[in-house]
């Protein structure tokens, strides 16, 4: 896959998908939890931002070239420490993170997150695998059949 | 164009040569054609050519501009792209896998997803070769019955 086709099948339709879901995520909780609050202009950036900040780091698994396991484990791991590192700065300097303790939380938080998106995927393409091989059985069956 | 046919006696020696001013897209067209024509395929180990069957091919793969065709017990240099034989013999159980192998269904013993996102196709002569994502819709749909 070239960059252009993974930046914009990849990238950029993960990015919009990310915005409109933090957009939704922020009226439903502010709807909620604090109905009188009313925000500025600059709100309309914080979806934005932080759907960057998500979608953005995925440019490090890219490659031209297939990648190995393990070629593939290290950028994953890059991508995730690289996920932290904005998510967790980007909270620091908006001084929304006021205690280590809320840091460690939070870190802990995304880890899993990742971890269960990763593990999530791994289940479906399992069950594609068995759907997969179950069918082949049956053509490789009837073609020797033929034969 | 003028077109002479010569029969002569032995089915291996069946040969088609094109006298032509300059190789244009029409005498690469027929190049092609001819070259994917029946179930047999001509195929170069050194510099000796050698015919083998179709059906014996495990996969072709694709080496820089080199195509190569695995069989059990030997690899043979082709003359041919590996889109060519991708057209040529999908209705044959070959399947491209990902940009540089085409596999042939019937020596596919099972896919399993690997960890970097991708599947492993696990060939019956022992062989694991990666199947691109992208690929694998296509591999559902021809193995679950469409074609």
């Amino acid at each position: 896959m070239d960059f252009k086709t993974f930046f914009v099948k990849k990238v950029m339709i993960s990015f919009y998908i990310t915005v409109t879901f933090i957009t939704l995520a922020m009226a439903i909780v502010g709807l909620i939890f604090e109905p009188e609050t009313r925000l500025g202009y600059e709100a309309f950036l914080s979806p934005l931002l932080f759907g960057a900040i998500a979608t953005f780091p995925k440019l490090i698994t890219y490659s031209k070239e297939e990648l190995s396991v393990k070629q593939t484990l290290l950028r994953n791991v890059i991508h995730f420490l690289l996920l932290e590192v904005l998510i967790l700065g980007s909270l620091y300097f908006a001084e929304i993170l006021t205690s280590s303790s809320m840091t460690v939380s939070l870190a802990v938080t995304v880890l899993i997150i990742y971890v269960a998106v990763s593990v999530i995927m791994w289940i479906n393409d399992k069950k594609t695998a068995v759907q997969i091989n179950q069918a082949l059985k049956v053509l490789q069956y009837h073609h020797e059949s033929d034969d | 164009m003028k077109v002479k046919i010569s029969r002569i006696s032995e089915k291996e020696n069946e040969c088609l040569i094109i006298e032509c001013v300059e190789v244009t897209p029409d005498i690469e067209s027929i190049r092609a054609y001819a070259l994917t024509k029946g179930t047999t395929l001509t195929g170069r180990i050194d510099e000796r050519f050698y015919q083998f069957n179709l059906s014996s091919v495990i996969y072709f793969e694709a080496v820089d501009e080199r195509v190569f065709a695995y069989t059990k017990n030997n690899s043979y240099e082709l003359k041919i792209r590996l889109y060519e034989l991708e057209n040529a013999y999908s209705d044959k159980h070959f399947i491209r896998c990902s940009k540089s192998f085409i596999i042939n269904l019937m020596k596919l013993e099972s896919i399993v997803p690997a960890l970097n996102g991708r599947f492993t196709a696990n060939m019956k002569n022992g062989e694991k070769i990666i199947i691109s994502r992208q690929y694998v819709p296509d591999i559902k749909r021809v193995v679950l019955g469409g074609n």
